[in-house]
């Protein structure tokens, strides 16, 4: 029955009943001497249910509680001093209640214990609000430490009080060696400045976005890139800061490679002899190199800024360039255009330009890049060259056509008759003679093309009538090695207005090429159609060939294919070149088919009607 | 008492001894009278003089050259019509195309052109093919 019971109950019941907590009175035994309303009220046991019972009787307290509070109660009651404590209580619906609990001593005036008074207050939604705290902590921690950047915490003295794993590996150290350590301990003295005014702005409330360089562990550098924002406490007081660092180190390297391959660029252009002009796409200069200026004779790089490459050229020659431009778009590349610019002060100068698109990276064209030759010297040595073959031609013909003559009238007995051996003689000299002129012929018609000054004279011509003149004039040699001329012409006459002389040179060497090169008992076809708006002639031979190594060549000067070289030593290589070049002229052209030892086919197209004026 | 002869005059015009030579006796042997001359201004004299039936003219000349001989001659009211041939061995194409203009001339590079086939030539030209 209840031992503690005195008179002076009344004054401290009204404190046991209204007080806000649970209380539970308790003997030496453990036994339950009296409860507060508020036991009832959490727990759900009425005072008979539990005053007189063991604690251990009382179902409000699980198995480990029971334990704990036991353990508890003997401590306190033995005088040891316990601290408050938490335990889970069960209510008498089954409910959990989590209550903390404080037990106090009841002691006589012998202060000697008789009991404890043990009070309990309910801390289960506390408890909750901590799980609950505990979990969204978890959760952020959790989002903290797999954050694939650093975060950084420091204090007001700029102290890291907290990174997270990432932040430790950015900077190759373990997390518990950053923490405790000093912002400024994480850089180069250099850069402590700076870190310092940073932090300044922290204090006075700015959050931004900046790069930096700290020093990882193995005193490296490392490029990062920092979020920053200040902390403040409830009243704004400023009480540290936090970063969101992000490894910028790859982006940085890349960087300083690009500047290092553009400022390489750069030195390239700059410091090249040739005159490098960037442009837009409608031509107007972005900017260009010392060469260029000196080409023109400028000083300065604005006086060629934001003007076009048509300023600078002579009148004559803006249709063209506007003309090229459009074909530069089309092409992408455009190489050896001519133009006449001008100087500074005027002065014309012969140049050659070449221009490429540059795309950029989606492939669209933003720029155009132009290098420009001054060719005043290799005009003025090819004019020179030129004047030389031509004057040279002419001094050379003179005395040839002298020695035709004379040869000629020797052979008609003209100074006296000849015996045999005498015409034999003769004969070889006025055979050496015409190859002789043969030859001063081509190089007279290489110089002209290289000029540029090849006549063309049109007029009505019959293409059957100078292949046969032709085949006539080479009958001996056909007689000789018993070749067989198969002709297949659709028509009697085959008229076109063209220029007889470059027929003449064109069919000539076809037709000499064929027979020298197609051995004994041979066969040569010739095959003329009409496809208009063209007159296609095709010579073919059974002959030699042209080895497929070497066919790209055929048409270069001088070229000789290996094959026929060691075949025949003669031969200039410069017919076909001729050939090729004449027939240009008259916007014609020459192609071939050829396989080694069995055969070449070379097909003329000419156009039916000349386009081109009379010069 | 001046003989008119039945032949025909032709003029020839070449600072080149050797090639005047030549065609002077070819000329001769194919029954022309024939005059040679070694630079444009004898060259208009004796056109002037004689009025050849036919003038071969060279083009490099020294005092007057070819073309301003061919030129003065057509000039004349006698020369407009007389047939010209020009000979040369130059490559010039301005030169030569100057002159071919407008049927001014014809005109043959001597190295093509054997002495016979230059006669043959010259006789077509006074006696055009019936």
């Amino acid at each position: 029955m209840s031992l503690f019971y005195n008179k002076e109950r009344d004054k401290y019941k009204s404190v046991f009943d209204l007080s806000p907590e649970a209380i539970v009175t308790l003997d030496l035994k453990g036994n339950v001497t009296d409860i507060n309303g508020r036991v009832f009220d959490w727990l759900g046991f009425k005072p008979e249910e539990m005053i007189g019972k063991n604690l251990a009787q009382i179902p409000f307290l699980n198995k480990e509680s029971l334990i704990r509070a036991q353990e508890n109660f003997k401590k306190r009651v033995a005088g040891e001093n316990v601290p408050s404590y938490e335990l889970d209580f069960v209510t008498k619906n089954g409910e959990k209640l989590v209550g903390r609990v404080m037990a106090t001593q009841i002691t006589d005036r012998k202060k000697k214990i008789t009991g404890l008074i043990v009070m309990i207050s309910d801390i289960t939604r506390f408890k909750e609000s901590e799980e609950a705290l505990k979990e969204s902590e978890k959760k952020y921690r959790q989002l903290v430490d797999l954050a694939q950047e650093g975060i950084w915490l420091i204090d007001e003295k700029a102290i890291t009080i907290f990174v997270n794993p990432k932040m430790a590996e950015i900077l190759g150290f373990k997390s518990e060696e950053m923490l405790g350590r000093h912002l400024f301990s994480f850089m180069d003295e250099k850069k402590v400045e700076i870190a310092k005014q940073n932090i300044e702005r922290r204090k006075q409330g700015i959050k931004e976005q900046h790069d930096f360089e700290f020093l990882k562990k193995d005193g490296s550098t490392i490029y990062t890139s920092l979020e920053t924002s200040p902390i403040t406490d409830k009243n704004g007081k400023y009480i540290g800061a936090l970063a969101v660092v992000a490894d910028i180190t790859q982006r940085k390297m890349m960087e300083l490679k690009l500047k290092e391959s553009e400022e390489r660029y750069r030195n390239i252009i700059s410091s090249s002899p040739e005159a490098i002009t960037l442009t837009d796409l409608d031509g107007k200069i972005i900017s260009c190199n010392q060469a260029k200026l000196e080409l023109h004779g400028f000083e300065n790089k604005n006086e060629l800024i934001g003007k076009t490459c048509i300023d600078f050229m002579i009148l004559e020659d803006k249709k063209k360039m506007v003309k090229n431009m459009e074909k530069l778009l089309k092409e992408s590349v455009l190489k050896n255009m001519e133009y006449t610019f001008l100087k500074k002060d005027g002065q014309e100068f012969p140049a050659e330009l070449s221009a490429s698109i540059i795309k950029n990276s989606e492939g669209k064209p933003k720029f155009i890049i132009n290098i420009t030759r001054d060719i005043s010297e290799r005009k003025r040595i090819d004019r020179a060259k030129s004047e030389f073959t031509s004057l040279a031609s002419h001094q050379l013909r003179t005395p040839l056509s002298i020695m035709n003559w004379y040869t000629e009238m020797l052979l008609k007995g003209k100074a006296g008759a000849i015996n045999k051996q005498q015409k034999k003689y003769i004969k070889e000299i006025y055979a050496a003679n015409n190859n002789l002129i043969k030859l001063v012929n081509m190089l007279l018609n290489i110089s002209r093309i290289d000029l540029g000054t090849f006549v063309i004279n049109p007029s009505k011509v019959d293409l059957i009538k100078i292949i046969n003149k032709i085949i006539k004039d080479l009958s001996p040699y056909i007689k000789e090695k018993k070749l067989k001329i198969e002709k297949k012409y659709p028509e009697k006459a085959f008229l076109l207005d063209t220029d007889q002389n470059i027929m003449n040179i064109v069919l000539q060497n076809l037709f000499s090429n064929a027979i020298r090169y197609t051995s004994d008992k041979g066969k040569i076809i010739i095959s003329i159609i009409r496809q208009k708006p063209f007159a296609l002639i095709e010579i073919s031979d059974t002959g030699y060939g042209i080895p497929k190594s070497q066919q790209s060549q055929i048409f270069s000067r001088f070229f000789r294919a290996e094959n026929i070289k060691k075949k025949d030593t003669s031969g200039t290589g410069l017919g076909l070149y001729i050939a090729k070049s004449v027939i240009e002229q008259i916007k014609g052209e020459l192609s071939f088919t050829s396989e080694e030892d069995k055969g070449t086919t070379f097909y003329v197209k000419i156009p039916l009607e000349i386009s081109i004026k009379r010069t | 008492m001046v003989q008119k002869s039945k032949n025909r005059k032709i003029l020839i015009a070449d600072d080149e001894e050797s090639m005047l030579h030549a065609l002077t006796d070819t000329f001769k042997s194919a029954d022309f009278d024939v005059f040679g001359v070694k630079n444009g201004e004898e060259g208009l004299e004796i056109a002037f003089k004689e009025h050849p039936d036919v003038i071969l003219i060279d083009i490099l000349m020294p005092k007057m050259d070819g073309v301003t001989m061919l030129k003065k001659i057509r000039e004349d009211e006698w020369g407009k019509n007389v047939p010209v041939m020009i000979l040369t061995n130059l490559s010039d194409a301005e030169k030569i195309a100057e002159a071919v203009e407008d049927g001014i001339c014809s005109y043959l590079i001597k190295t093509e052109w054997s002495l016979e086939d230059i006669v043959k030539k010259v006789k077509k030209m006074l006696y055009p093919v019936k």
